[in-house]
């Protein structure tokens, strides 16, 4: 736990020593303000509608995540299933594919945006993937788990709420 | 060279293996009709297992989540401290989500096992019901 925290608080600082060092730049007719972020104003815990909720059939009330500061998140539990909708101001789908270690890591396109399927490499028994699909100048992610196993399929579930919340996302900047 | 993790991690599986078992005996002993649980307590039971079982699925997307991080930026410090958060979601075998993942099964199986205990002692007590009726029916 503390870990956690240790992290969030590192990443915090980051953020700030490098949103320090990108101030405007000038130009010939004056500074130009740094065009912001549509995401900022996204409410993790507002990504998903009552009616998203029940059709998932998960409890109303999401709990809010900050583990890690630049991807804030809301998680929601259900009898079958818990389902966390992240934002993240940091990174997109290309600076995920990066990443060195995923057990899966499948892109596609979602009405028009990157969008990708993935399972971490440390996470590959516990019923858990990710879909995400760019917005504003960072990403949304939504993280199905499921809580037996077999039945139904985490990636397809999480596909299914990504693609049912798109339309409500900011575009990509 | 030693992980940092990776006495924890066996120390953890190895508790799986107990658990597990413990699992193993109950189920024996409810077919042998050995174990059986008043259906008020066996209720109670099984929701707190549950609860546990849902603290331990929170625990799974937060684990996920750190593993997760790709990075904290190219410095050397920054690196060094995505790897020691990796090294803490996984071991190189087996991640934290991973064992999380057989922990929440055992205690959804245990919520499970304890609500059998409780069928087994309803089926009894209908059977008990039913012999002292012919009973009854006997002596009149």
């Amino acid at each position: 736990m503390k870990a956690l925290r240790t992290t969030a608080i590192v990443l915090s600082g980051l953020a700030l020593a490098l949103s320090a060092g990108c101030g405007p730049s000038a130009g010939g007719d004056g500074p130009t303000p740094p065009r912001s972020d549509a995401l900022a104003g996204v409410d993790p815990c507002s990504i998903l509608t009552p009616q998203d909720l029940g059709t998932a059939g998960l409890r109303p009330n999401g709990s809010p995540q900050s583990d890690v500061a630049t991807e804030p998140g809301c998680y929601y539990s259900g009898r079958a299933m818990t389902v966390t909708t992240y934002k993240n101001v940091a990174e997109t789908v290309e600076s995920s594919a990066t990443k060195p270690d995923w057990a899966k890591f499948d892109r596609f396109d979602l009405n028009g945006r990157p969008a990708a399927t993935s399972v971490s490499a440390g996470s590959t028994q516990a019923q858990i993937c990710s879909t995400m699909f760019d917005s504003g100048k960072g990403m949304i992610r939504v993280s199905a788990h499921m809580k037996r196993a077999g039945n139904e399929d985490a990636c397809q579930k999480s596909q299914e709420i990504a693609k049912q919340i798109e339309p409500r996302m900011p575009k990509k900047q | 060279m030693t992980q940092p993790n990776e006495d924890g991690f066996q120390r953890t599986a190895s508790d799986m293996h107990n658990i597990r078992q413990d699992n193993d005996r109950i189920q024996q002993n409810i077919a042998d009709g050995q174990l059986r649980m008043q259906p008020e307590a066996a209720d109670q039971a099984a929701r707190a297992y549950e609860d546990a079982a849902d603290r331990v699925h929170l625990l799974i997307e937060r684990s996920d989540h750190l593993d997760r991080i790709s990075g904290l930026g190219d410095y050397p410090s920054g690196r060094q401290l995505t790897e020691k958060f990796r090294l803490k979601a996984k071991n190189g075998r087996t991640g934290a989500a991973d064992l999380l993942m057989e922990y929440a099964t055992e205690l959804q199986r245990r919520a499970d096992l304890v609500r059998e205990a409780k069928r087994a002692y309803l089926t009894q007590e209908e059977h008990l019901s039913q012999d002292f009726n012919t009973m009854q029916k006997g002596m009149e």
